[in-house]
């Protein structure tokens, strides 16, 4: 009978397996197989190269520059989009007038294409020979923001305009998390004699840390994939300051064909991510433990 | 009875009609689907396809792609053997890879015949072939030329203050030196324009032609027909004293430009201009006819639009000899600057005949003119003929009268039939090389490096690309591109 059930077990799962092998783990090992290869759009023919694609791609100085442009998007980016995030949704939280309307006018960046975001912020509002800013700077007398000259000018743009579209997911989470936080814990913690400050660093903050860990996470793996932006405001300029992995990727595959080597810079993207994951998962629970435990504070003031 | 018999005249009637009209139809229920570049050209197909709809009774359905996903969209397909179009309307820096690949039919000789190649300007003739066989339709050309505004360079308050200033006329600059006195003086000056100068220099957006257009003056001798590469060896030229001296002076002129200008694309440089920003931009042909546009323009109807070929230097690098060459007249080679739109009919076509029939209609001439004279189209003028009918231009394309349409159609003439004129470079692999110059452009007026630095760093990628493309081949299809014996002697 045991045996019989194990059977129709597989004969079930069967389908949806297969499904995923052919959908899932094909292209995966696929595409790992291309990195051995030189393989190019419309080519005739394709060779196997060794680790040819490896080894140029750690002698490419323009990939190294890649790798630290994506980290400094990850790590400024996603810290500035969680702690604006986290700010205005304690601000939501609070009881006040027009409540409803602000909640929904922050979403509204969100639902807004990352094109046609950059577009009307990095090309036309920072436009620097007639847009806004650079009217508004003139008339103060501070000149034009050259932004597309600089290399730190061109990163803070694009990290500004990256914060922009996405903070609002954080307001959506972290205020979710929020409402769910029973009340009467923070309610006790007053009762105690603990400061708004303290109720919210001791109290509130460690009870939202899970969802903050998910979040951070997630919204970090999607910024390490960060293209579109670019595309539209940079071209990865000036010089390759504002280059990401993916956007090198994507000239090298798509504008020069060389499939093979851009599959490899993929499939560094993937590794990268993966211990940046790890890492991660590491230190917030290393936080968290912090948090609860040895860190936790002795006395409130009364 | 009666009714019988007139309803099988009825019918029999009805059949030699339908057989006369399938012979005077020849193409009726036929599809003939056409890839093109979405916006301007994809816009403009379907009044330039009307009149062979009509006349063969086949239809045409546009398929536009983006202009960045044009190359993988093509060749992906091609190369995978898919169907992709019938008609391929590409830019011409794409022939040696669909040459190459063995993509593309050859262009028939009765389409030849038909075709009148002799009215095309020689550059756009020989870009159509490859090794003596045309394999590409003509539709479109493309050229670099100077606009400047000539209500500024004729003030009379204007020329008395430059001529102290600067110590010599304000005129029409031939020399990229002029030009950059000339965009001093105007910019931020409160002289009729914010800005001295515009040009396409965004990378991803066109700066390896606005940077190729400067260094044509600097590096391309006349006696030599190679530009980009040595035809001897395929080493990258780009590192050598006549291309490092260009982006010297390029970035030594920056001060002067509209400030975006290391971001703007061709449509944002054609703007600068017409909208009164700029008091020169050099770019493709569109911005001649764009600035007669009111809908576009703040200077339409003003005449105040002109153009003239591109400058150049008083100095030439000789690389040949390896020395610079001091020359009486400056040095003002033209530069075919993307070369233009062409039509391929792939291989693979699924209505190849009806395909060649309307590929033989896009490039007729009358079609060619008048797609080249109404703005937005995206057609520049490729024919000799186009440029010819100045009253077509006149009236089509809004100049206010035909010296201000002589000036326009004078600044492409006098540029293509430049015996130095410079071709897009269209050996396979040329978005690589494309993208690695505009790379070092891009390091070198942001001051990531110095010009001699980025250009020597973008020379050694592009002798990596030849090596990793296979130099002989390179090399072949570089000799063949410059119309040279396929053998190095």
């Amino acid at each position: 009978m045991n045996a019989r059930k194990k059977q129709s077990g597989t004969l079930f799962l069967a389908p949806a397996a297969s499904l995923m092998l052919v959908l899932s783990i094909f292209p995966l090992f696929y595409s790992l197989a291309l990195t051995f290869s030189d393989m190019r759009i419309a080519a005739q023919e394709v060779h196997f190269v060794g680790l040819d694609n490896w080894k140029r791609l750690f002698s490419d100085a323009r990939f190294g520059a890649t790798l630290i442009n994506t980290f400094v998007f990850v790590v400024v980016g996603v810290t500035a989009q969680f702690l604006l995030g986290l700010a205005l949704a304690v601000l939501l939280h609070q009881e006040f007038r027009g409540r409803r309307f602000f909640r929904i006018s922050f979403l509204l960046p969100m639902m807004m294409s990352p094109v046609a975001i950059s577009f009307v912020i990095g090309k036309l509002l920072f436009s620097e020979g007639v847009g806004p800013v650079t009217h508004l700077m003139q008339a103060l007398g501070m000149g034009p923001l050259l932004w597309s000259r600089s290399a730190l000018g061109s990163t803070m743009l694009l990290i500004a305009i990256d914060t922009w579209q996405w903070v609002p997911l954080f307001i959506v989470i972290l205020l979710a998390g929020l409402q769910s936080i029973d009340g009467e814990v923070q309610e006790a913690a007053r009762v105690d004699g603990a400061s708004r400050w303290q109720t919210f660093r001791y109290v509130t903050l460690p009870l939202l840390m899970p969802l903050c860990t998910v979040i951070i996470l997630i919204r970090s793996l999607e910024a390490f994939k960060i293209i579109d932006i670019i595309r539209v405001v940079t071209g990865g300029g000036p010089g390759s300051s504002t280059e990401s992995i993916t956007t090198y990727a994507y000239t090298m595959g798509i504008k020069n064909g060389e499939i093979g080597y851009a599959t490899t810079m993929a499939y560094v993207l993937l590794i990268a991510m993966t211990i940046y994951a790890v890492l991660f998962l590491k230190l917030a629970r290393r936080v968290s433990n912090w948090k609860y435990s040895d860190n936790t504070p002795k006395e409130v003031s009364p | 009875m009666l009714k019988y018999g007139v309803g099988l005249m009825a019918l029999s009637s009805a059949l030699l009609c339908s057989s006369s009209w399938a012979q005077d139809l020849p193409f009726a229920g036929v599809n003939v689907i056409v890839a093109n570049n979405a916006g301007g050209n994809s816009d403009y197909m379907p009044t330039a396809v009307a009149g062979w709809e009509e006349a063969t009774g086949g239809s045409v359905s546009v398929e536009p792609i983006p202009f960045a996903d044009i190359k993988e969209k093509i060749l992906t397909a091609l190369g995978a053997d898919t169907f992709i179009a019938d008609l391929l309307v590409v830019p011409s820096g794409l022939a040696g890879d669909l040459i190459a690949g063995g993509y593309v039919m050859p262009v028939p000789e009765a389409s030849i015949e038909k075709l009148d190649y002799d009215d095309l300007f020689p550059g756009y003739r020989k870009n159509l072939s490859w090794d003596g066989v045309a394999y590409a339709w003509p539709w479109d050309g493309d050229v670099f030329t100077l606009n400047y505004r000539s209500d500024l360079f004729e003030n009379e308050e204007y020329k008395a203050a430059f001529a102290k200033e600067y110590g010599y006329d304000l005129d029409v600059p031939a020399t990229w030196k002029q030009y950059a006195d000339i965009a001093a003086f105007f910019s931020g000056t409160n002289r009729g324009v914010q800005f001295g100068w515009a040009e396409v220099g965004g990378r991803g957006s066109g700066s390896f032609h606005a940077f190729s257009a400067r260094a044509v003056g600097y590096a391309k001798a006349a006696a030599d027909p190679a530009f980009y590469f040595d035809p001897e060896t395929m080493d990258a030229r780009i590192g050598n004293p006549g291309f490092v001296k260009a982006l010297e002076d390029w970035k030594a002129a920056l001060p002067a430009a509209i400030p975006s200008v290391t971001t703007l694309g061709a449509f944002e440089t054609h703007m600068a201009f017409i909208t009164g920003q700029v008091a020169m931009a050099v770019d493709w042909t569109d911005t001649g006819v764009m600035g007669n546009d009111p809908t576009l323009s703040t200077i339409a109807g003003t005449g105040a639009n002109a153009a003239a070929i591109l400058p150049g230097s008083d100095t030439l690098w000789d690389a040949k000899a390896n020395s610079w060459e001091t020359l009486e007249t400056p040095n003002q080679p033209g530069y075919a600057a993307f070369g233009g739109w062409i039509v391929f009919i792939p291989k693979n076509s699924r209505n190849p005949e009806a395909a060649i029939s309307l590929a033989d209609h896009l490039g007729s001439a009358a079609i060619m003119t008048r797609a080249s004279q109404t703005p937005n189209s995206g057609v520049n003028p490729a024919r000799i003929s186009t440029l010819d009918d100045t009253a077509g231009w006149v009236n089509g394309a809004g100049f206010t009268d035909e010296a201000h349409a002589v000036n326009y159609l004078d600044s492409m003439r006098n540029s293509l039939l430049s015996e130095n004129l410079v071709y897009q470079l269209r050996i396979p692999g040329y978005s690589q090389y494309e993208e690695a110059l505009e790379l070092a452009i891009s390091e070198a007026l942001t001051d990531q490096k110095t010009p001699e630095q980025a250009l020597q760093d973008a020379a050694a990628s592009w002798n990596a690309i030849t090596d990793r493309l296979g130099r002989e081949k390179q090399l072949r299809y570089y000799r063949s591109d410059l119309g040279l014996s396929a053998d190095v002697q």
